[in-house]
């Protein structure tokens, strides 16, 4: 793996303090928002996954913001292929019975 | 430092961008086909756009020193519409001679549709007909996962496209291992809000390596940054990476990937 030249982690946090805890609390400010305006009806899992993300954050893993890309994204489907020739061909088949029409 | 910006949709930027990005020390950008901000009506509305791309804007750029290069397609939200996409495809070769046509782009997916899948195999097909470069756009947010899984899906499908004469764009932490681990050029854009700061780009570089990576600001008519890059290479200096590593990624790499063209030959001035 490609390394650039070392910091050391005091100096990055050091670096990256202000701005980390600036966006702390904007994350913090936006749930008071989100909580003084009541109940949660139509986006409990858009609320459930910030949850999620907030505890992933705070876990040892290396590749946080990988797994936290991968919290926020749709599965992938190793056989979308087939699922997409379904699709097709009931369209075509819808095609076909429109054309009898 | 001289840098390249291998993705610029300069028709929606004013000529004071072109000003902007020539003191900033840009020699030349490419700018992919992609979707206006409304969905055009005919094939005619297309060949018009073509002609911007291959005539209007270098003459712009050209009058700050920079160099205009393109790429051409039917992007993927329009897509949707096949019929249309299909007139526009068989158009295209019309315009694969210009002299600043580098291939076909940026081609791919956005909300991961059969119709954009067939679409994007039929540029492909077009690419490969022509001997052409492939630049790729990658779908946004919660999409850019597995639309990019189904691209390199497609890509792997067609044995006459080699990795090495394609670009895969707008790759985020979540994507770039795949992308690089299959021999093909990664794109980092750094655009506020829906892809990646120059901080996360760094911390990719640094995590990646700068082999096969480009920078670019994918700047357009929404809320975006044409002097993204020069952010970058301040953020790449800040953190004490050297100018050759920094050099590599917004010069050397862009460069090399577009010569496989033919058609861009570019030598660095003298510092």
């Amino acid at each position: 793996m490609f390394r650039s030249p070392p910091r050391t982690a005091d100096e990055i946090l050091d670096d990256s303090f202000l701005d980390v805890r600036c966006r702390l609390l904007d994350l913090a400010a936006a749930l008071d928002r989100i909580d003084a305006a009541g109940e949660i009806e139509i986006g409990v899992e858009k609320r459930r996954r910030i949850d999620d993300a907030i505890e992933l954050l705070g876990g040892d893993r290396e590749d946080r913001a990988a797994a936290m890309q991968m919290l926020f994204s749709r599965d992938y489907d190793p056989q979308w292929r087939e699922r997409f020739a379904g699709a097709t061909a009931s369209a075509k088949g819808r095609d076909k019975e429109k054309d009898k029409d | 430092m001289d840098y390249l910006d291998p993705h610029l949709h300069m028709v929606s930027r004013v000529t004071d961008d072109y000003a902007t990005l020539a003191r900033m020390g840009c020699r030349a950008i490419s700018e992919p086909a992609f979707w206006a901000g409304f969905d055009r009506g005919s094939v005619d509305g297309f060949r018009d756009y073509f002609r911007q791309l291959t005539e209007v804007e270098p003459a712009r750029a050209a009058a700050y020193g920079i160099d205009h290069y393109t790429w051409l397609c039917i992007n993927a939200k329009e897509a949707e519409n096949v019929e249309l996409s299909r007139e526009v495809i068989a158009m295209i070769p019309e315009f694969l001679d210009r002299p600043n046509v580098l291939g076909i782009g940026e081609i791919g997916l956005n909300k991961n549709t059969p119709n954009e899948a067939t679409i994007f195999r039929e540029h492909l097909e077009l690419a490969a007909a022509h001997d052409q470069l492939i630049l790729i756009h990658t779908p946004h947010l919660e999409d850019k996962y597995q639309g990019t899984r189904m691209i390199l899906d497609m890509l792997g499908d067609d044995r006459r496209l080699s990795a090495d004469r394609v670009l895969v764009d707008h790759v985020e932490e979540h994507t770039i291992g795949e992308v690089l681990s299959r021999g093909y050029w990664a794109g980092m854009t750094l655009y506020p809000v829906t892809k990646c700061t120059p901080q996360r780009a760094a911390d990719m570089i640094a995590r990646h390596g700068p082999d096969r990576l480009l920078a670019n600001s994918a700047g357009d008519w929404g809320p975006s940054k044409p002097t993204a890059v020069p952010d970058l290479i301040f953020e790449m200096r800040r953190r004490g990476m050297s100018d050759d590593v920094i050099r590599k990624v917004v010069w050397d790499n862009p460069r090399e990937f577009f010569a496989k063209s033919g058609k861009f030959d570019h030598t660095r001035r003298s510092t």
